[in-house]
């Protein structure tokens, strides 16, 4: 009895200092994980990252196949639909994410066997990464919250500051926005505006209203807390003239960042390099960078999701997860990308933090910690995602063009809907 | 009178040199445009050659670009030569003989060039899966090869250009029918090839759908599909794209200009009998 | 459907012998099979499968689920098929009749004995035919811009337009805007065909007409266009599938260009048949089913405008 105490006393102690030992081995032994995995990409970034991925994982191959972004998810739909082989990795575009997310053709990322830690990503991002189940199919990488970016000299001139900390005291709500427009219009005899034009000024306004879903579970249409006040601020703002003639993207748009016209700009992320610095390339110091009214919005992005037809889940998941839920994904993000991840512990760290970040290009701010800070603001939020959101923004698309000639946003916003069921007739209103 | 038929000359002169100058300028816009640094493209019109090219060369060469050429070339070159082989078959036996269901067979050809070729594409490629096709260069030259244009074409021109009375005296010499087409007929309808040739290289050296749907694998890719990597995540640039089909489209232009006479003649034969 | 009058007139011919009789008949087959071999394979079999798809509800992802004839049932009731019928209606009439007249114009200048450097302009006014899409999407985008473009700022100099054409947000500049376009890429070989003609009219005529002192008009509207019939009837015929056809160019322009992208256009004014296949089957409503029942809807409907076409074209001629 006595001997057999003491055996299972040793055989406790021994199990105990097993314990580490085995996660110790396991943990490495994800790091010995062998296979070769094959990802289906449109830009570069993630072939940059592989080199960093095989310091971890060396064991790891990853293919890459490049598909023009215009034609990925046709080209997940018709391999999918030929039963051809998928790819192991598969990048999901915000436009299209709803719909894609909605299929019943990814891995469950927040169960067994990957065990997704949500906990570790920021929490008002998971609506996005998420299918109408309420089960994470992907994980996003970019962090593409978005602030309004404004433009120093024209915030001096009409709010007589350019400190961000200063200008978020004024413009608490969008009220203050749109009278505020309203007297650069005045004040500049309409050569100066709020908003470049009417998409932008969407973009900036249509994140903060995420409150609900834009079709309810039984197939309704859902748009009232969303897009009709949207509607009726940019209503108000093209009677003021306080928008451009900007379309976004165009030739003039592009321009209008070094014109000094346009007060605001919406900011996500990814906007700040590519659309900002790109268009507006000799100019330093000229932008700043603030929380809108209601706290942030999310703009953009790309997740990444395992299909059910991978027959390599494991080093997908090992793969994906390296990329946007580790520190070392983050630190490869931020010097290749210039853009903050969705992973929480990072922002614990000093990568986003470092002074190092302060911008010249805006006036010494660093704007990556004040997207940290937007994007932790408890009022940021995102709106569940369904299958229908692709058809309803790009239909939203056209009558942007309505509103921005003058048309009244109760008749734009019956326009919206009427056109939206005709496109998809199982809806109702 | 001379003086006011020179007048009307200057006129028409004038005229088309104007019209040409409209033709013109966008493949003129395309030469400049991959002379710039992409994001300028943007900005406005250019007129005049950018210094970027020498940066934009570099970037086309980050890719592999002559895999991607010597791809475009193989598919290219395999589909037309099967095209016009195809098609001058089909044309020299509707245009020669006379067999059962002739009539309708012909105008069942004329019939599938109204199905948009969009039409069956997800079938297709369901088809090239189930027949192990995809990830190869097959489906890029095979299936193409049937041009019903290109029988229409070769039947026009066959019918028009060989008199009978020279394939009947190949027969009488002792010739079987395969090689009174082999070696009589065909020479006789050498033009025809050419424009049938022209036309169906070109739609295969800029083919995107098809190759966008069927290859996966980076060393397959055909020039248009390619180039499309010349892009970021945030960011497609457009400027070495463009350098590069450009670049791509100089020998069709070069291959126009030494056959344009042959094209016409060819043409000739489907559009005046037509 | 396409004429088919000229289609070999082959004489009856001499018959030495048995086996030559056999092989003769024989032959015309093996000549006409590798075509169809690959046709039935490659296209006939798609197309028809197809079919079967086009009676189920099917995104691609999912196991296709079978609803006979309802999709045919609601492609009935689609506003969206019949808005794409009317707008390929429209641009038909819009570029039909310019294209054919500017291609028979330039023939007839570059088929002219006084003219010079005829190759040279040919080459040119084929070049449209050969310009890369993508470079295309860049050029008319900036071209057609509302502030910056140069379409704009010309149609100002001239006096013609007070204030600027809004081209990508207003239904009609837009389709304007596409017919122009594509005209331009297409009126050059138009006149290549239309050359073609010219070139094998018999030069006895002319001979005859100058004789009888015609001017040049009178030359051209009394033998030049009466002996381009056939060339115009081809010509309208293939160009009227053309525009059943166009896709590319306001995909380009509207998706692919510069500015939001817009599937459809302003007011969905150049939405045409084709891009409301690809749209539905694989833009962003994902429906392979239903997008198969609108391309069988567009056949029905482009074989029957052939035919009418046709026929109102060929009245009167002994056929």
């Amino acid at each position: 009895m006595k001997m057999m105490n003491r055996a299972s006393l040793w055989l406790c102690v021994a199990v105990l200092c097993a314990v580490p030992v085995i996660a110790a081995l396991a943990a490495d032994d994800a790091k010995n994980q062998k296979g070769e995995i094959t990802e289906w990409v449109w830009g570069d970034y993630e072939q940059k990252g592989a080199s960093e991925f095989n310091n971890y994982y060396p064991n790891i191959k990853v293919n890459y196949v490049v598909i023009p972004s215009s034609n990925y998810t046709q080209k997940l739909q018709t391999t999918a639909a030929s039963g051809g082989d998928m790819p192991d990795v598969a990048n999901l575009e915000m436009t299209p994410r709803g719909m894609l997310v909605n299929l019943d053709i990814w891995e469950r990322l927040d169960a067994a066997p990957y065990n997704m830690n949500k906990g570790d990503l920021v929490p008002w991002a998971l609506p996005l990464i998420s299918n109408e189940k309420g089960e994470v199919v992907s994980v996003q990488i970019d962090n593409c919250v978005g602030g309004y970016t404004y433009n120093r000299a024209l915030a001096k001139k009409y709010f007589g500051t350019d400190d961000p900390a200063a200008l978020e005291k004024i413009f608490t709500s969008w009220d203050v926005y749109i009278q505020k427009g309203k007297e650069i219009h005045d004040k500049s005899n309409g050569k100066n505006y709020l908003f470049g034009g009417v998409d932008d000024a969407f973009m900036a306004i249509f994140g903060l209203y995420t409150k609900d879903a834009l079709v309810t579970p039984d197939k309704k249409l859902n748009l009232d807390s969303s897009y009709l006040p949207s509607y009726k601020i940019i209503e108000k703002l093209v009677k003021d003239k306080s928008v451009g003639k900007y379309n976004e993207w165009t030739p003039a748009w592009n321009s209008s960042f070094s014109s000094d016209t346009v007060a605001f700009f919406p900011g996500p992320s990814w906007f700040l390099t590519w659309a900002i610095k790109a268009n507006d390339k000799k100019s330093t110091g000229k932008y700043g960078l603030i929380t809108p009214p209601t706290g942030g919005y999310s703009w953009g992005g790309t997740a990444y999701a395992i299909p059910k037809a991978s027959k390599n889940k494991l080093q997908a998941w090992t793969y994906i997860k390296w990329f946007t839920m580790s520190l070392e994904g983050s630190k490869c993000f931020m010097k290749n990308e210039a853009t903050p991840t969705l992973y929480k512990p990072a922002y614990a760290t000093d990568l986003y933090s470092t002074d190092a970040n302060k911008d010249p290009y805006f006036g010494g701010q660093n704007v990556m910690q004040k997207l940290i800070e937007i994007g932790q603001n408890p009022n940021t939020k995102a709106r569940p995602m369904t299958k229908y959101d692709n058809a309803i923004s790009d239909t939203n698309s056209m009558i942007l063009q309505d509103l921005g000639k003058g048309m009244s946003a109760d008749a734009a916003f019956e326009k919206l809907k009427t056109e939206i069921l005709k496109k998809l007739p199982e809806l109702s209103k | 009178m001379t003086a006011k038929l020179s007048i009307n000359k200057i006129a028409l002169i004038a005229f088309i040199s104007l019209l040409s100058l409209i033709a013109v300028f966008p493949f003129y816009s395309m030469m400049i445009m991959g002379t710039y640094y992409a994001n300028d493209l943007f900005t406005g019109i250019k007129l005049l050659p950018g210094n970027y090219l020498n940066e934009n060369l570099k970037t086309l060469f980050t890719i592999n670009i002559f895999r991607y050429y010597a791809n475009s070339l193989i598919v290219s070159v395999s589909c037309t030569v099967l095209t016009v082989l195809v098609c001058s078959l089909a044309g020299f036996g509707f245009a020669k003989y006379n067999f059962r269901f002739k009539k309708p067979l012909f105008q069942f050809i004329l019939l599938t060039m109204m199905i948009p070729a969009q039409l069956g594409l997800v079938a297709f490629v369901i088809e090239m899966h189930a027949i192990k096709w995809l990830d190869t260069l097959l489906p890029l030259i095979i299936p193409p090869a049937a041009s019903a244009f290109g029988v229409f074409l070769m039947t026009q021109y066959a019918s028009g250009s060989i008199p009978d009375e020279v394939l009947e005296s190949g027969r009488i010499d002792g010739c079987g029918e395969y090689r009174v087409f082999a070696q009589i007929a065909l020479p006789f309808m050498k033009p025809g090839f050419t424009t049938l040739a022209l036309l169906t290289f070109l739609s295969s050296w800029n083919s995107f759908l098809v190759p966008v749907i069927v290859l996966s694998k980076d060393k397959l890719y055909t020039i248009p599909l390619g180039i499309r990597q010349l892009a970021t995540n945030f960011r497609t640039d457009s400027a070495a794209q463009i350098l590069g089909l450009t670049i791509a489209t100089l020998p069709i232009l070069v291959f126009f200009a030494i056959f344009s006479k042959s094209l016409i003649s060819g043409l000739s034969a489907a559009a005046v009998k037509g | 459907m396409l004429q088919t009058r000229s289609v070999g007139g082959p004489k009856p011919r001499r018959l030495p012998g048995k086996k030559r009789n056999r092989t003769a008949k024989i032959a015309p087959y093996v000549f006409i099979s590798p075509y169809f071999f690959i046709y039935i394979a490659f296209s006939l079999f798609p197309i028809i499968y197809t079919f079967a798809i086009s009676l189920n509800d099917w995104n691609g992802f999912n196991n296709p689920v079978y609803v006979g004839a309802k999709n045919y049932l609601a492609l009935l009731k689609d506003e969206r098929f019949f808005g794409a019928l009317k707008n390929t209606l429209l641009f038909m009439a819009m570029i039909i009749p310019i294209q054919i007249v500017l291609g028979l114009v330039v023939a007839v200048i570059l088929s002219s004995r006084k003219m010079v450097f005829k190759h040279g302009y040919r080459l040119l006014n084929f070049l449209p035919y050969l310009t890369t899409p993508i470079a295309l999407g860049v050029i008319f985008g900036l071209m057609f811009d509302p502030q910056f473009g140069s379409i704009n700022a010309i149609l100002s100099g001239l006096g013609l337009i007070k204030d600027n054409i809004n081209w990508m947000a207003e239904a009609w500049p837009a389709r304007i805007m596409v017919s122009l376009i594509t005209i331009w890429k297409y009126y050059g070989y138009t006149s290549i065909l239309f050359l073609a003609g010219i070139t094998n009219i018999n030069p006895v005529l002319y001979e005859a007409a100058d004789m009888d002192g015609a001017n040049p008009f009178q030359r051209f509207f009394s033998i030049t266009l009466p002996q381009l019939k056939p060339v115009t009837v081809f010509i309208v015929l293939t160009t009227m599938i053309g525009c059943f056809q166009i896709f590319e160019e306001p995909f380009m322009l509207f998706t692919a260009g510069q500015g939001a992208v817009i599937v459809g256009g302003p007011d969905n004014s150049c939405l045409s048949g084709i891009w409301l296949v690809y749209d539905t089957a694989f833009g962003n409503v994902m429906r392979f089913g239903y997008g198969s029942s609108i391309s069988y809807g567009l056949f029905v409907f482009i074989a029957v405008m052939a035919m009418i076409a046709n026929k109102l074209m060929t009245r009167g001629e002994d056929r």
